[in-house]
């Protein structure tokens, strides 16, 4: 059994997973937890990436109640969804989507 | 280049005696020690290795001020020394690859799938989640068990999680309180997203993508 550092904070409601399909990051996986979850190259990041070509803040992935909301934070390159660039988009389970050097999927936790 | 015999100091002039030390000039041959050092042939000990006994023999023609010091004293390193920079070449063989970050976080390389097992409160709210990253892994309480439960009502190897082509089974182990999925007792059953889990006290609910990446 996982040990007491991966136990999710007790102010944050697990609500999914970032997946990194393709990238420098192939393999990985992120927690989502309920609001506001920021990607991007940085630090001060939700979500620290280590793609060079993802902006420092790249994009969030808010996870509210009943949806999952992907929101390109103006970022250069871009969020695409089916070759598509998108803005700011209510996204269903296990959408793919890319940005920088990765492709990302969302996976969303469905509670009992 | 010409060397005084006694303090053997460069001479640059065709003075007859050394102007540092008075020696009267004369040629100055050069030898190998024990362990392949070149010094002066006037040399008594090895400045490079401390021998003094047994000073090998002469040569001729060898250039002080070239790198071939250094090469001879490459060669006496002893062998089986450790290099500078150990490579850890990765088994192409295995199929699957997992590492651990110093976050915890876990990279799983070359995985055919993607799956969690999320472990519930008793009042249903997750409490954490564990990356499924074999095709098989044994649940239980015993040490032996892949996914380690701290729960008296769990055997010590309770249920099977098993990927094959494409689809998670689980399957009971023989255990005492057996095994149960979304409330139903199963001996083996197909395990399909959302399900949940039940060993002992613990609920965990099952978690994949769909399709295989």
């Amino acid at each position: 059994m996982n040990d007491d550092k991966t136990r999710f904070e007790e102010e944050k409601t697990f609500k999914g997973w970032l997946v990194v399909l393709g990238g420098p990051l192939k393999g990985r996986d992120f927690r989502l937890t309920e609001g506001k979850n920021l990607v991007g190259s940085s630090r001060l990041a939700d979500i620290g990436l280590a793609d060079s070509n993802l902006e420092p803040l790249h994009f969030s992935i808010r996870c509210q109640e009943k949806d999952v909301c992907l929101t390109d934070l103006d970022s250069d390159s871009g969020v695409f969804i089916d070759d598509k660039k998108i803005d700011r988009q209510i996204i269903p389970d296990e959408t793919i989507f890319k940005a920088g050097d990765s492709e990302f999927l969302i996976k969303i936790f469905k509670g009992r | 280049m010409t060397i005084c015999g006694n303090c053997f100091k460069k001479l640059v002039d065709d003075h007859p005696f050394c102007p540092f030390c008075g020696f009267p000039r004369r040629p100055v041959g050069l030898k190998q020690c024990n362990k392949g050092h070149v010094i002066y042939e006037t040399q008594q000990t090895c400045p490079f290795c401390a021998q003094s006994q047994n000073l090998g023999k002469s040569l001729i023609g060898f250039d002080m001020n070239s790198t071939q010091q250094t090469g001879i004293e490459d060669k006496v390193k002893p062998k089986g020394a450790i290099p500078d920079k150990t490579v850890f070449e990765r088994d192409d063989d295995e199929k699957t690859r997992v590492d651990v970050n110093l976050d915890n976080t876990i990279i799983v390389v070359g995985a055919p799938f993607y799956a969690w097992l999320v472990f519930l409160d008793e009042a249903g709210a997750a409490r954490h989640d564990m990356r499924l990253v074999k095709e098989k892994s044994i649940v239980g309480k015993g040490v032996d068990a892949d996914i380690r439960l701290e729960d008296d009502f769990a055997s010590k190897l309770h249920a099977l999680i098993h990927f094959e082509k494409g689809s998670f089974y689980i399957a009971d182990l023989g255990s005492t309180n057996h095994t149960w999925v979304n409330d139903r007792q199963v001996l083996k059953d197909e395990l399909q997203d959302g399900d949940a889990i039940r060993i002992g006290r613990q609920t965990m609910i099952f978690s994949r993508l769909r399709r295989n990446p």
